[in-house]
């Protein structure tokens, strides 16, 4: 009698194909029932770009002692660490690929088999001054409503109400600038 | 939402090799220069974030009717419903955040906002039309490009959250159905053959999720270091191969053991028409049988857009829309619907 490879105790009923990780070779389990049930009805295929990810970030690491020091880094617009990076394997902003660039490329080699883009360039946005007031007006905006919160908790009414009637300013103009 | 039901055009099983290759999708990521990466977005800048992209891309025409759906106040059912459409992903669809997501009423452009990338863009077409939607998925971007300016780095291209899509952002994925494979165990060389060119296997609803009955996702790995061009013809190219095996692997069987194939799937469409209870795992894997005797001419009077549609509606995010009229319902009461649907659809008693 097979038992399953899974739980180690009932009789395996059900074949399964499931891709080994590392290898990324089909390979066969024998499982029970309630363990094939446990898994879904059939194997899970790739490893998910994630745990690939997660599997490059560790060796990548572990191998190049040079960048230990870029490990301690942080970003400094986002405030990521990588060490923040290695757990969830998402950076914090377009400036992180810069900051951590000498961990990148050995990552990037290792997921993608290279290190840069090849492809044309994105063509300058038709409408990129009104484009670049709005998502700056919208950037302040955000920052003006945290301010607010701020106030708002410190009980600064008298700065409140300065930020509030900035925001309806903001608003208006992106109003403006949206509509035309 | 209800009345797109099972309305989608890739379920219509038409285009190329249709009865092996479901639907051809291709996906670009994208994020807004200014704004933080999703890791590190706070909640309000998650606000204007999506209010920015959908006020400017509400000024560019994708489709004839295009609109917008604001994800938050939507139930679980909703929600299920539109990962079933191939409209959100489940992690779209299972976030807490601010997010939305654009479709025109094809079923067949989606724009995700706010979802691991700041955008999303995916194109879905029926059949193999993978230089279809290529087309198409760049056309939009080309036209997005006049009205919003996405994160591009002069080394590593368009910049995304995670490294593993950066550069062309583009993942082309290729839905087959390979019963004939699967049925004679040779289901391994399409894996050999797909890990050889660099791409990848997935299940039925991308990344990291399980096969469904004979259903599966071909795609690029590698997103850098190549031209958008070059990975498309790489999935291209190994398309004909899987395509061959699977029609040669049915002629053999229908040559070796017609009897027993036919009994296979008469019995599966048996099961259909007569069961009382069917879960969702089990009427796929009846389905896909259902659907090779389709092809393979053993079943006269049921054509393959019949059975994409009942793949759909077997769901749980579809049959409970359609026959609860969007209530949830327990797991148990929801195999009793199936069946009865199943039954009534297919001709049974």
């Amino acid at each position: 009698m097979n038992k399953c490879q899974k739980c180690q105790k009932a009789r395996a009923t059900v074949l399964v194909t499931d891709i080994d990780l590392a290898s990324h070779k089909p390979q066969q389990l024998h499982l029970c029932e309630d363990c094939a049930r446990e898994t879904g009805m059939a194997a899970a295929l790739s490893p998910s770009a994630a745990d690939m990810l997660k599997a490059s970030i560790l060796s990548v690491t572990e191998k190049e002692s040079k960048a230990r020091s870029a490990q301690r880094i942080m970003c400094e617009h986002c405030g990521l660490t990588y060490q923040e990076f290695r757990v969830k394997g998402r950076f914090g902003c377009t400036a992180c690929y810069d900051t951590f660039a000498e961990l990148v490329d050995p990552l990037l080699e290792k997921v993608h088999g290279a290190r840069e883009h090849k492809g044309d360039p994105p063509r300058k946005p038709t409408h990129r001054r009104k484009t670049t007031n709005v998502a700056e007006f919208e950037k302040e905006l955000v920052e003006l409503r945290r301010k607010l919160t701020r106030a708002v908790k410190a009980e600064d009414y008298e700065d409140a109400a300065r930020l509030r009637d900035r925001i309806t300013e903001v608003e208006r103009r992106i109003g403006e600038a949206t509509d035309g | 939402m209800v009345e797109s039901i099972g309305k989608d055009a890739w379920l219509r099983g038409e285009g190329q090799d249709a009865d092996i290759v479901i639907s051809t999708r291709v996906r670009l990521a994208r994020n807004v220069e200014g704004f933080a990466l999703k890791a590190k977005l706070a909640g309000d800048e998650e606000v204007a974030l999506v209010q920015h992209l959908k006020q400017r891309i509400g000024k560019v025409k994708l489709a004839e009717k295009q609109q917008f759906v604001d994800l938050k106040p939507l139930d679980d059912v909703e929600r299920l419903l539109l990962v079933e459409r191939h409209l959100i992903s489940l992690d779209h669809a299972n976030a807490d955040s601010e997010r939305g997501v654009i479709h025109d009423d094809q079923g067949s452009i989606a724009l995700m906002l706010n979802e691991e990338d700041h955008l999303r863009l995916q194109v879905l077409g029926s059949g193999m039309c993978a230089e279809e939607v290529f087309d198409r998925a760049f056309a939009i971007e080309d036209d997005l490009q006049g009205v919003v300016e996405f994160a591009y780095h002069s080394r590593y291209g368009y910049l995304t959250s995670c490294p593993t899509n950066v550069g062309t952002g583009m993942r082309l994925s290729v839905m087959m159905h390979l019963p004939g494979l699967a049925f004679t165990k040779q289901i391994d060389k399409v894996f050999n053959a797909v890990a050889r060119m660099n791409l990848a296997v997935r299940g039925f609803y991308g990344e990291g999720t399980k096969a469904l009955s004979d259903l599966y996702q071909i795609s690029n790995q590698v997103t850098l270091g190549k031209t958008p061009e070059e990975l498309l013809n790489d999935v291209r190219s190994v398309i004909p191969v899987i395509l061959r095996w699977e029609r040669e692997v049915r002629n053999q069987v229908l040559k070796a053991d017609r009897v027993g194939l036919e009994d296979k799937v008469w019995r599966a469409l048996g099961a259909l028409r007569s069961a009382r209870t069917m879960s969702s795992s089990e009427a796929f894997e009846q389905l896909s049988h259902v659907r090779l005797g389709v092809h393979c001419e053993l079943i006269p009077d049921l054509t393959i857009a019949t059975l994409n549609e009942l793949f759909l509606l077997c769901q749980p995010g579809h049959l409970q829309t359609v026959v609860c009229g969007g209530k949830a319902i327990e797991p148990r009461k929801r195999d009793i619907v199936r069946a009865e649907l199943l039954r009534s659809r297919l001709g049974g008693r």
